[in-house]
């Protein structure tokens, strides 16, 4: 074989690694109802805080948990309990992405995702993702 | 403007008819786009710089607090204005290029300037019936398309009028820093260059000169590589610096999008190497330059298109030009595209069916099928045209020949910056797949793929971040691995073939130091144990090696001569980049876990602080290598800081009788001595557990710990910066030292006190607590267990009347440092019909608990709790990263800039010196 061959091969080959790397067990986004319809995956659930229930966060109990209700798109509430301290500004924010599973009556998050009311501030939602710095 | 635009666009066009006359006209025609183009942006400053809000930008983007420093941040923060920046360093660009005296003048300025005029027309602003075609910064609040027909907009003094107005909505705080007013320009200058290579490499498909266009543009690209490198590290640098990012990169959709550019331009600018040298990849070179510039523009299509939208934490909401954004990309990757297929036939009927799957998707509605087809052509005719009409050279590449290596190198570049985007474009994927969900459905059953059909629904989207940064990390590991060690020992190739004896000799002497750097490095960090550290060594080890054998290289061989060593110079600085990213990541440690005595584990299963440290004011606690003091919290403008002293360690000396907490119970000191590393050398000799510790020994035990806090070494501020429109914003302060930097930043602060006013006595306001028998209070760091209800016998003995029915509250309340205590606060019925109570108060502790209701039917009772103002001290919850190396990071931008800059600097007086 020659080598451009070769080559051709190997570069097909990761690309198609790739592929099925992304299609192979991908996070999905959903609403509540499937969520916990499907306890056993993550789910990626957007919706915005219900300010109608208490935002609860105590340091001194437990500095990584905050407990709120959320409104998913579909209007649905849900309590979650969020493994991460309390976000700055997090009762001013427009609109929220959860990332987690369904346990229970509860939805677990391992992350929180937000957004605040202004119209380009990019920056305001990096620090969300705090403590999740790679390479 | 617009008119100065499409003039230089239509006399470009003509000017290819290689006329004098043309020419000029179009000269004068770019020169006074870009003289309306400089106008305008002073016009935005200085509307800007006047804060006139009746316009919807200033308004938008500025208020009166901003320091005046930052009105150039102001500038590129919304839409409209990086679309002006990135139109104004293509102008800058261009008329640099018509400087010079390549005769490749026309055609490369007339792709600049059909790009320039869609550009423009993204700030047009106008209507044509529905459709809107752009967004000018220029227009005024009332005539903002949302605003339109509003009561107030037909006020003439509506600025005065409504107090909204009189002020604007600023500048988002986090951008107010000194980064970023350098680093938009910066990036965006990069992106801006892209289009260099790509207008050459389609002027020289125009004129059908396929070789020829590599040397004048070749200075142009590695300036573009240059500019972006630097701009995109910038970005990483003011991440780190002020953002609580908890790092300098996080894989982010908008990092990444000015990543792959960054990546295909280096891959582009070997290639054209290559190219230039032995004349080979032609292709490749024409290709990967007009493609560094397609990824820029895709770039922008994704993050401010709003197709992100929730996958991404960037979110940027769509400004209603993504239609327009998508059909400027089309265009960009036809026209090239086009000029690929050599044949003049193929060329046309390429052209002709976009332009028939474009109207097509218009008027049918049917854009996504459209959408495919005119992929598919793109996809068949570019296949057909490079295998009919490149033929392959007749005699294969040696296998260690220079040229073939750089190939590679740039190949896997690609490959690397193909995954990222992949990745990436996830939300892109979803909707392209719309039309074939049924297809991906029924195939998903087939082979039973989660992720298919997962797509078939539309619904993929990312992990958790912590999971997309491992699978960016495992993908990108080996993409790295052969990119630096190709980086390695390709330079000590020959081109076209090279003695294997000779390349091998000259690579041992860097290969052995490697290893010994890569050695030592493992053994500093106590790696090499397990099998899962082995891809991060052979990272390391090849980090070292781009780095040794690009040393040896530039004193070797090219003994210091500042002309030839811009390349290993650059090189050397890549490695130390990637090694300081590597190091630092890798081996970073959260080092703030919760060393705060309140044994709460046992209240909360969910009890996991592995990453946060919570600090009572003036406590003090050990936190990786420090003790840290939370000393005192002070407002400053809008920044609140938290003042944090550092101290040292010292060994810690335990005394008979002390009581520890260790090894999963309680302890009891037996011998005087100092304490060692590790508690389990200590036990035989110097504890006693403690088989039935009392409650006073609970609390008297303190956590065992080696050391205690020494010499105060320094102090950090970490601060919060309270913006009440955009949200209260943490900002991390980091101690440098050479070898590592300790990165803090608070993660919760308590903003507002004064809201409750303490008595007389000093008591703050009762709080409610509704309990049942078994359940746990807390008021501040106090825990109260209500144990049980007991009704009193003999109302009389316990001073109380004769009728009344009195309940006692049995609380077991836990204090830190102190014992636990009984609280007996008493429920009181009198005459059966008129509620008292007997509050209970703990003078020493300044607490007092008071019991005021019974609620039979839902078995609860309300605990009332007051608490003295001093003893709600104040706390914070902390994170702290010790990132080693990170230095190392730093130097290598520096290097690798620098190295770049010489290559820069030496093509284009190179290329001057042939073409006088």
């Amino acid at each position: 074989m020659k080598k451009t061959q070769v080559i051709g091969v190997i570069f097909i080959a990761v690309c198609l690694g790739v592929l099925v790397n992304v299609l192979s067990d991908p996070g999905k986004m959903a609403g509540f109802e499937q969520a916990f319809a499907d306890p056993d995956h993550t789910y990626r659930v957007s919706g915005f805080l219900d300010k109608e229930q208490e935002v609860i966060y105590d340091p001194i109990t437990n500095a990584s948990m905050t407990t709120f209700h959320m409104k998913d798109q579909d209007g649905l509430s849900r309590k979650i309990i969020l493994d991460k301290s309390k976000p700055q500004g997090f009762e001013m924010s427009e609109s929220l992405v959860i990332i987690g599973r369904a346990d229970g009556e509860i939805f677990r998050a391992e992350e929180l995702l937000m957004k605040c009311p202004s119209k380009y501030n990019e920056e305001n939602h990096m620090i969300q993702e705090a403590g999740t710095g790679g390479i | 403007m617009l008119a100065a635009l499409l003039a230089s666009f239509s006399f470009f066009r003509s000017e290819q008819e290689s006329d004098q006359g043309w020419f000029s006209l179009g000269k004068f025609s770019f020169r006074l786009h870009s003289l309306s183009l400089v106008v305008s942006i002073a016009v935005l400053f200085v509307m800007l710089y006047n804060a006139w809000y009746e316009y919807d930008y200033v308004w938008k983007h500025r208020n009166n607090a901003m320091p005046l420093r930052y009105i150039l941040s102001c500038f590129w923060e919304g839409h409209e204005g990086s679309f002006m920046l990135w139109s104004f360093w293509h102008m800058v660009l261009g008329n640099l290029l018509l400087r010079t005296r390549s005769n490749w003048k026309a055609p490369v300025l007339a792709f600049i300037s059909i790009a320039q005029v869609f550009l423009g027309t993204m700030l047009l602003g106008i209507y044509i019936g529905d459709l809107r075609i752009g967004s000018s910064p220029f227009l005024l609040l009332r005539e903002l398309p949302d605003n339109y027909g509003l009561p107030w907009t037909t006020f003439p003094d509506y600025l005065s009028r409504f107090p909204q107005f009189m002020d604007g909505r600023g500048l988002n705080p986090l951008l107010q820093n000194y980064w970023m007013t350098i680093h938009p320009p910066t990036v965006f200058f990069g992106f801006a260059s892209t289009i260099i290579p790509a207008a050459f490499a389609v002027a020289g498909l125009w004129r059908r000169q396929y070789h020829e266009w590599i040397r004048p543009a070749l200075p142009w690209t590695y300036l573009g590589i240059l500019v972006l490198g630097v701009g995109i590290l910038m970005g990483g640098a003011w991440a780190y610096e002020a953002l609580s990012f908890g790092g300098f990169w996080a894989w982010d959709p908008v990092e990444n999008s000015s990543l792959v550019p960054w990546l295909i331009i280096v891959a582009a600018g070997h290639v054209m190497l290559v190219n230039r040298n032995k004349a080979r990849s032609t292709y490749s070179a024409l290709l990967l330059a007009i493609a560094s510039f397609v990824f820029v523009i895709y770039s922008n299509f994704l993050t401010n298109s709003g197709v992100l939208g929730e996958t991404s934490v960037h979110a940027f909401t769509d400004n209603g030009l993504s239609g327009q954004l998508a059909t400027y990309m089309g265009f960009f990757i036809a026209l090239p595209l086009g000029m690929l297929m050599v044949d003049v036939k193929v060329r046309r009927a390429y052209w002709i069916a976009t332009a028939l799957t474009f109207t097509l998707a218009l008027l049918s509605g049917q854009r996504m099928i459209a959408l495919h087809i005119w992929l598919l052509a793109t996809v068949i005719l570019t296949v057909y045209s490079y295998n009919r009409f490149y033929p392959r050279e007749a005699e294969e590449e040696k296998l260690w020949s220079r040229e073939f290596w750089m190939f590679i190198g740039s190949l896997v570049l690609v490959m690397s910056a193909l995954q990222i985007t992949i990745m990436t474009s996830k939300p892109v994927i979803n909707i392209l797949s719309t039309p074939f969900r049924g297809m991906i459905g029924s195939l998903a059953e087939t082979f039973d793929m989660e992720g298919l059909r997962t797509l078939a629904s539309g619904q993929m989207t990312d992990k958790s971040q912590k999971d997309l940064i491992t699978m960016y990390n495992k993908w990108q590991t080996p993409f790295a691995l052969v990119v630096l060690l190709v980086m390695s020992f390709t330079q000590f190739l020959k081109w076209k073939d090279t003695p294997m004896r000779a390349w091998m000799k000259s690579l041992s002497l860097s290969f052995a130091v490697a290893l010994f750097l890569t050695i030592l490095t493992c053994a500093y960090f106590q790696l090499g144990s397990k099998a899962e550290q082995i891809p991060m060594m052979l990272l390391f080890f090849s980090c070292w090696w781009a780095v040794t054998a690009n040393l040896d290289y530039l004193i070797r061989i090219t003994k210091g001569n500042v002309k030839v060593s811009g390349s290993s110079i650059a090189h050397v600085g890549f490695g130390l980049v990637l090694l300081g990213a590597a190091v630092s990541t890798s081996q970073s440690t959260k080092v703030s876990q919760n060393s705060s005595m309140t044994d709460i584990t046992k209240l909360n299963k969910d009890f996991s602080n592995r990453e946060d440290i919570l600090l009572f004011k003036k406590d003090t606690l050990i936190m990786g290598t420090h003790f840290v003091s939370f000393q005192e919290k002070r407002k400053d403008d809008i920044n609140v800081y938290f003042k944090m002293d550092y101290f040292g360690l010292e060994p810690r000396e335990y005394k008979v009788g002390e009581l520890i907490y260790g090894l999963g119970g309680i302890h009891e000191c037996v011998e005087d001595h100092i304490a060692s590393e590790d508690m389990l050398s200590d036990l035989d000799h110097y504890w006693k557990p403690v088989s039935a510790p009392t409650e006073t020994i609970v609390a008297r035990a303190e956590l065992w710990n080696p050391y205690k806090a020494g010499e105060k070494e320094f102090t950090l501020e970490p601060r919060i910066q309270i913006n009440p429109k955009f949200g209260n914003v943490p900002e991390p302060d980091t101690k440098h030292y050479w070898n590592q930097d300790i990165y803090t930043h608070v993660r919760y602060g308590q903003l507002d006190d004064g809201s409750e006013v303490a008595d007389e006595e000093g008591y703050l306001p009762f709080k409610d607590h509704k309990m049942s028998i078994g359940d746990t209070l807390r008021s501040g760091a106090r825990l109260a267990i209500l144990d049980s209800l007991t009704s009193v016998k003999d109302p009389i003995s316990s001073g109380l009347k004769e009728n009344d029915l009195a309940v006692l509250a049995w609380l077991r309340v836990m204090s830190p440092g102190d014992s636990t205590r009984s609280v007996t606060p008493m429920f009181i019925l009198r005459e059966s019909s008129y509620i008292d109570s007997k509050m209970f108060e703990s003078k020493d502790q300044g607490v007092r608990f008071d019991f005021t209701e019974i609620r039979p039917e839902e078995g609860q009772i309300t605990i009332r709790v007051a608490e003295k103002e001093d003893n709600l001290r104040d706390f914070i919850v902390l994170q702290a990263i010790v990132f080693p190396w990170i230095n190392i990071l730093w130097v290598g931008i520096i290097v690798m800039a620098i190295g770049t800059l010489i290559a820069v600097v030496q093509r284009f007086k190179k290329n001057k010196a042939l073409s006088v």
